[in-house]
């Protein structure tokens, strides 16, 4: 048994956990930018979609950095849809991110067959060279790029004046913009920032993690990010350990599957454990005030 | 928009009445305003494709012999008739599935988990009971049933003892239905019956007496000429049975109106007497259950059996036709009818043209996308003639 305990927290496991902890770290830390401002983005999964794909397409273009560029503009326009639907024509927000997730099914494969002239999978993509990190081995630069977004999105969500901004438009829309906080443009840039997260998190992961795309790669790691967001309490430092959790979960679930069990049901694992922590943390988080809700500019209440 | 004429409008202090004798082109302007948002986002949805053909092909041409292709094809070939409604069937039952838990206020995004896991129960009572059929059947499609409610069940309880919200839980079970799938198809529901390293991840073949006959000779007997492998089954009056019985049941029902209640207005439903936690679990329940139908055409009518390619998509779909439907029975209908028909106007783009069928995916995207904001466009129009009207009644 000691040696499957060395294994589960063993340097093989951490690493790879480490490995999964980019993209979901990213996708969350995007979450709380929409989130805090007051728009729901169930669309994260969809703009992750994108990025993964324009992702692979960008780095075999111009290399592995622009790559991850692409990416991130992809997610960005996309979100721009979202942004568009729910703050500007004040859809659902929710019925807007599926739709956008009902897009990011379809789209790829038809941009996969025009550019790859296959559906399902790019060419071998160019990779960032990696980083050696004494004890965890070759890691990509974006790991340490990650961590010092983290550190950014906690510094300008809670130390600056447009952080502020950006909270009070999700906790009480009416009260920001009596005191001259424009909630429109305060909502479009934390969806639109959301969507650069996200996309960066699909370039990631199509880039550096697997080397190309491939159909349903992301594997709903953009929901996963949602609950790692709530159980996050809906911050930068908390999701970072929520993240952890669930990366933690996928390392292990890949190490059964090669040591111990090949059972199929073991796949299931990271979302069994997604399910586990919503019906034990739901309740006991603070999610921003406003969020979902409607806001028109100067109507009345 | 100006409109010049007006009828009168029902007086303020009139009894309540008034309400019921609505003018009738007053009545016909709001049928119409409808019907303008689906057309808008058709509209737009062709536009955008046309774009998209022109970026990606670079040629007028191409947009041309793509629309020849979805017209001609998907709707004048010989088998598309049949293609299209056999088609249609599973997506609407996913959509009735969807409209259901959305009448509710409630996101049923698992529609595709809990159907492939009614599925799955379905093939194996259909393959493991020996009934005569009028047992057997019925037996069969009620353990489709079963299976996606046990699959709903999971986060409409989550959500009514543990407040969990519904779209990530529901979406985390169709990645765990995956897993079982594969677990189950691979091990203790495999059939035995093959061998070798090509062995597929199905089930044994459902016995007859569970299995349901193709519509095609039906059609053949009123005049059509279709192949005999159309994929047209007898599910496909089932699924009209079950919109007629949905629209019956949301608007005539009590239950369907403290459905409405909840889902329009989840604060007036307690002081209602509508206790809202056993109704989140009803509706979640039942969407689960009519989610398990939109499997069974597959299972036991055109493969008649289970196969592991099964995730096809049939619930996300179910969420288009439902919006794109407005949650109404005839609409969830017609949605279903136009998705099929642009699948069918695929396989037309795909022998027809040199564009990758692929872009009716896009126009689907984009027709569900641009049919919310449609709505929500139409529905300030309306606002703001009715607070125009107002005004100058006073």
């Amino acid at each position: 048994m000691p040696d499957v305990l060395i294994q589960l927290f063993g340097i093989a496991t951490i690493a790879s956990a480490l490995r999964a902890f980019v993209p979901l770290y990213l996708a969350t830390l995007g979450g709380v930018f929409n989130e805090r401002s007051g728009i729901v983005n169930i669309g994260i999964d969809g703009m992750m979609i994108f990025g993964t794909w324009f992702g692979a397409w960008g780095a075999l273009q111009w290399g592995p950095v622009a790559g991850l560029v692409t990416a991130a503009v992809a997610g960005t326009l996309v979100a721009l849809i979202h942004a568009v639907a729910t703050v500007t024509f004040r859809v659902d927000h929710i019925i807007s991110g599926v739709a956008i997730n009902i897009l990011a099914i379809g789209t790829p494969r038809f941009l996969s067959i025009v550019a790859y002239g296959q559906g399902t999978q790019s060419p071998q993509v160019p990779q960032l060279p990696t980083i050696d990190v004494p004890g965890l081995g070759a890691i990509s630069p974006v790991v340490p790029l990650t961590a010092v977004l983290g550190v950014a999105a906690w510094f300008v969500l809670g130390r600056t004046v447009f952080g502020l901004r950006l909270r009070s438009a999700g906790e009480n829309p009416r009260a920001a913009e009596t005191l001259g906080v424009r909630v429109v443009v305060m909502r479009y840039a934390g969806v639109l920032i959301s969507g650069a997260f996200a996309g960066l998190a699909g370039g990631y992961l199509s880039i550096e993690l697997v080397g190309l795309y491939r159909e349903g790669m992301n594997q709903g790691r953009g929901f996963i990010a949602l609950a790692a967001l709530i159980l996050g309490n809906w911050s930068p430092i908390g999701a970072a350990f929520s993240c952890l959790l669930f990366a933690w979960t996928e390392a292990l679930t890949v190490f059964l599957r090669v040591s111990w069990i090949n059972n199929a049901f073991i796949s299931s694992l990271p979302y069994i454990v997604t399910l586990i922590v919503l019906a034990l943390f739901f309740r006991r988080v603070r999610p921003p005030k406003a969020v979902g809700q409607a806001y028109e500019a100067g109507s009345p209440v | 928009m100006k409109v010049e004429e007006r009828p009168p409008a029902p007086q303020p202090e009139a009894e309540p009445e008034v309400a019921a004798k609505i003018p009738f082109g007053q009545r016909l302007r709001a049928w119409a305003l409808q019907l303008l948002a689906p057309a808008i986002s058709l509209l737009v949805a062709a536009v955008i494709g046309a774009l998209v053909i022109l970026v990606v092909q670079q040629s007028w041409g191409d947009v041309r012999d793509v629309a020849g292709a979805m017209w001609s094809y998907g709707l004048f070939n010989r088998n598309s008739v049949a293609f299209i409604l056999g088609r249609a069937t599973p997506l609407i039952f996913a959509g009735l599935a969807v409209a259901i838990a959305f009448k509710a206020g409630l996101f049923n995004i698992g529609v595709e988990g809990q159907y492939a896991i009614g599925a799955l129960c379905a093939a194996w009572v259909g393959y493991q009971l020996s009934a005569p059929t009028f047992i057997h059947l019925p037996l069969t499609i009620l353990a489709g049933m079963l299976g996606g409610m046990l699959w709903a069940a999971v986060p409409a309880l989550l959500k009514v003892y543990r407040g969990a919200h519904e779209v990530i839980s529901t979406i985390m079970m169709n990645y765990v239905a995956n897993g079982v799938l594969l677990y189950l198809l691979s091990g203790a529901l495999k059939d035995p019956g093959q061998r070798g390293a090509i062995a597929q991840q199905q089930t044994p073949q459902v016995e007859s007496t569970a299995q349901v006959g193709s519509m095609v000779p039906f059609f053949n007997s009123i005049g059509f000429d279709f192949r005999g492998s159309a994929p047209l089954t007898w599910f496909f009056v089932l699924a009209l049975v079950g919109a007629v019985i949905y629209a019956l049941t949301v608007r005539r029902t009590r239950f369907g109106f403290e459905l409405r209640v909840l889902g329009t207005n989840p604060r007036a439903a307690e002081p209602a007497g509508i206790r809202s936690n056993p109704m989140i679990l009803k509706a979640l329940l039942l969407s689960g259950a009519i989610a398990g139908l939109a499997g069974l055409q597959d299972v036991l009518a055109i493969d008649d059996r289970m196969k592991l390619d099964y995730i096809r998509g049939y619930g996300f779909t179910g969420i288009a036709i439902a919006l794109l439907g407005r949650n109404s029975g005839l609409g969830i209908v017609a949605a279903a009818l136009l998705i099929s028909f642009l699948d069918r106007a695929s396989t037309g783009i795909g022998l027809n043209t040199d564009v990758p069928k692929e872009v009716t995916y896009i126009l689907q995207g984009v027709i569900i996308l641009t049919i919310v904001i449609a709505y929500e466009i139409v529905r300030r129009m309306t606002a703001r003639r009715q607070l125009k009207e107002q005004h100058e009644r006073a």
